[in-house]
């Protein structure tokens, strides 16, 4: 679930703390922190907020902030399962060898219970606060992440990301759930927008991390297809998203004042994959890379403002 | 962990990191204690 955007750093302990051996010291309590990827949470839960306010109806400030809560515990519990699965690859790729367990600052069995204890207090705080539709939900995004993304499929197939990207495009359906208790259209094309946009924004970085992957043994579609096959279907997964993008304003729950930037933006997207497809080298992927980042937040953002500020759908 | 031999700034760093967790946890109690506190106000008021 977590995996909704791909984190392009290193979680590094300071210089001053690796003189100490961690695994004689013990971990810090910011080595859980990173356990639970808070950059790719962030998103997830600026989505599940939009979901939560878009809702119709009402849901008092106390029982919004525990959906929300739940959301991103939820998210970071299946980042930290996922991190416990995948601390093999994740020691011989440079972009996660700094995370807390190849780094050896907390151990694989304290991550498995940190992410397992967090996963089930997630959904049942949920259940028992909010309501057990998006309890539901938000189980079945944590499950999807780290048994049909992390465990099946990540290792077997270059459709890794097509597939397991659905578990990060649950959460603005969770925020939907939270107020209304159950799943609309509305919330499923929120739910479209992220699952088309996680292709092209993993494949960008999956471009320039090629080598990353590679060594790790991540069939990722460049490792695989090639850099030219890859960016032939980023180019595919954006133009599909263009119509995707429109869905709320021809549906009706959004107006022009998303529709019109949301078009630029989504056109700004394609402009995007045809420099990458026309590029060579690293400085096109990772402009892309840092666009799409900013593209998802923007298509939310102004669904947030025309549906709640403007139009007070809320 | 504790059965290694530590050197003194590793023993002071370990009990250092050890209060710096126990602190983690038991705000994590009081919050979900707080955030408990709250749920069950505002279901009882509804």
């Amino acid at each position: 679930m977590s995996d909704i955007a791909a984190s392009d750093s290193m979680t590094a302990a300071p210089i001053t703390q690796r003189t100490l051996d961690p695994r004689v010291v013990g971990a810090e309590p910011q080595d859980f922190i990173a356990l639970l990827k808070p950059r790719v949470m962030s998103l997830v839960v600026f989505t599940g907020i939009v979901g939560l306010l878009l809702a119709p109806g009402h849901v008092h400030p106390v029982i919004a902030f525990t959906a929300v809560l739940a959301i991103a515990v939820g998210a970071g519990a299946a980042g930290a399962i996922n991190m416990w699965y995948d601390r093999d690859i994740d020691a011989v790729m440079s972009r996660t060898r700094g995370r807390p367990i190849p780094a050896g600052r907390v151990s694989a069995g304290e991550a498995l219970a940190f992410g397992c204890t967090l996963a089930a207090a997630s959904v049942f705080v949920m259940g028992v606060g909010v309501n057990w539709v998006a309890a539901a939900v938000l189980a079945l995004s944590i499950l999807f992440y780290v048994f049909v993304y992390t465990v099946w499929l990540k290792r077997r197939t270059p459709q890794n990301i097509v597939i397991g990207g659905a578990a990060g495009a649950f959460p603005p359906v969770i925020g939907w759930a939270a107020v209304t208790g159950t799943v609309d259209l509305a919330p499923l094309v929120m739910f479209a927008l992220i699952f088309l946009w996680t292709p092209p924004h993993f494949w960008a970085l999956a471009l320039y991390r090629c080598g990353d992957y590679d060594r790790a043994g991540v069939p990722m579609l460049p490792v695989v297809a090639g850099a030219a096959a890859t960016k032939r279907q980023m180019l595919l997964y954006t133009v599909v998203l263009v119509p995707v993008t429109m869905a709320p304003v021809a549906l009706g729950f959004a107006g022009w004042v998303y529709g019109v930037p949301a078009l630029a933006l989504a056109l700004g997207f394609v402009a995007m994959a045809v420099a990458v497809l026309r590029s060579t080298g690293d400085r096109w992927p990772r402009a892309m890379f840092r666009f799409s980042l900013a593209h998802l937040f923007g298509l939310f953002l102004l669904l947030l403002v025309d549906g709640v500020l403007l139009r007070g759908i809320a | 962990m504790q059965s290694v031999e530590m050197t003194q700034a590793e023993r002071a760093e370990f009990y250092r990191r050890r209060r710096g967790r126990n602190v983690a946890v038991m705000l994590a109690l009081l919050g979900l204690t707080a955030l408990f506190f709250a749920i069950t106000v505002v279901q009882v008021g509804r």
